[in-house]
């Protein structure tokens, strides 16, 4: 991407904002969510885990509502919820400012591309979530470069976690398919680790897809884009090597769930791997704080699925369908091996 | 005229003690903290934006040459710097909040 609609140019990876007060801004924004996930995150952790016995973690609405109260916590939720109000809010802003220019460089839009899945939402409450607007592409990015707290400005955090996966044992990888792929940070570090195979990132948003295949075309990266839902895989039976699912699985109903580890069963070949990154179910007995939290997530930060799939045994679906499934998980994070 | 006793807690004259933030039970109730923490919010950040213009680096300015501000060509580095900049700007901001959400509570 280049041209007259980038006349800032890039903060790491992502399209730079239309104005200097609107980075600045974000900047601040960026700020205001390190306080919120920092010291005052501890301190709603602490109080919470004080109010009520951690022996044996209380669930459901009465021990929300106690937790809620709890000064420390209102705090924090507020904090939390109020910067990311602003951040969409201002992110969408900045480019609405320049948007006709800005489509222009997107990847033209397929015609006949499937229809969206109805179950999609205003995912982290972005307006629109991945699919309603044709810049949903770019703001998604540049908001999960505040929320990465700088961590990810240059792909580094995802590219990290890319060099982590298990390939297969046989060593075989000649193709890699990335579920959800979003904007393909992922997808393109893929392709930096396995420079012979074939990568593809599939995404049911059109407008991911778009800015995803701008971007990497203007990385220079030969990865290839699809508009498919992770349910409806298009690969022939047995014909991937590695399939890779970043936080894909607390975005969707446990059935659709089920439907995409069906799907994945299908397409890989035996001996194929496919790795799966998501929250880790322990969070809702780990500790009264640790429940409430993802409890608040999946209420106020529009994760609509994320309560019920920590709670789906999403380990024994895997393990329905393939012959060999590890599991770690390590704070909120969690990873599922499978192979076929 | 007479003077009031400080000793004497019952003289209506005498001023209260003063509360540190952070000895305050709840201090505001959840519907204005609401309010508060959104408009604290806002201000904080658009003093960020005015401060982040009045702070533009010598050379920021110079490539600047006569061009509009929103040209300015920042490169990474100095986005960064000014991202930890806003982060210590906020937290001097938001310490008496902090303090206040610190409250031991029964």
């Amino acid at each position: 991407m280049s041209g007259a609609g980038v006349l800032r140019g890039y903060r790491g990876t992502a399209v730079a904002p239309t104005t200097l007060d609107d980075e600045s801004y974000l900047e601040a924004v960026q700020a205001l969510r390190g306080i919120a996930t920092g010291p005052l995150r501890a301190h709603a952790e602490r109080d919470a885990n004080a109010s009520v016995d951690v022996s044996a973690v209380p669930t459901g609405a009465p021990s929300h509502q106690r937790i809620a109260v709890l000064p420390s916590v209102s705090v924090r939720d507020r904090v939390l919820r109020t910067s990311q109000d602003m951040l969409w809010r201002r992110v969408a802003a900045t480019y609405e400012r320049r948007r006709d220019e800005l489509v222009d460089l997107l990847d033209p839009d397929a015609s006949g591309a499937p229809a969206v899945p109805s179950y999609l939402g205003d995912y982290h409450l972005q307006p629109g979530g991945y699919h309603g607007d044709a810049l949903a592409g770019l703001v998604y990015h540049y908001g999960t470069k505040i929320f990465w707290l700088g961590a990810n400005d240059r792909d580094e955090a995802k590219t990290a976690i890319v060099e982590s996966v298990p390939a297969p044992a046989d060593g075989e990888v000649g193709v890699v398919v990335e579920l959800a792929c979003s904007v393909g940070q992922s997808t393109t570090a893929f392709k930096a680790r396995f420079a012979d195979a074939e990568v593809w990132g599939i995404d049911p948003a059109a407008p991911m897809i778009r800015y995803a295949r701008t971007r990497a075309h203007r990385m220079g990266v030969d990865v290839r884009f699809a508009q498919c839902a992770a349910e409806d895989l298009a690969f022939g039976d047995a014909s991937v090597d590695l399939v890779f699912a970043s936080l894909l699985f607390h975005e969707v109903p446990v059935e659709v769930a089920r439907r995409i580890v069906e799907q994945v069963a299908r397409v890989l070949r035996p001996g194929g791997v496919f790795v799966v990154n998501d929250m880790n179910p322990d969070a809702l007995t780990a500790s009264p704080w640790s429940e409430y939290e993802r409890w608040w997530d999946t209420t106020h930060n529009s994760e609509p699925y994320e309560y019920a799939f920590l709670g789906s045994d999403f380990g024994a679906l895997l393990g329905r369908h393939f012959r060999d499934v590890e599991f770690a998980g390590r704070g909120i994070n969690a990873r599922w091996t499978a192979t076929r | 005229m007479s003077v009031a006793d400080p000793a004497d807690p019952a003289d209506p004259v005498q001023p209260p003690a003063f509360v540190e933030p952070a000895e305050l039970p709840v201090f505001v109730e959840p519907p204005l903290l609401d309010a508060v923490v959104q408009v604290l919010a806002e201000l904080a950040a658009e003093l960020w934006t005015v401060k982040r213009r009045l702070d533009l680096t010598e050379q920021e300015l110079v490539a600047l040459g006569g061009r509009p501000l929103d040209e300015i060509p920042i490169g990474d580095a100095e986005a960064s710097r000014s991202a930890a900049a806003a982060r210590e700007f906020l937290d001097g901001i938001f310490r008496a909040f902090t303090a206040a959400a610190e409250v031991e509570h029964p």
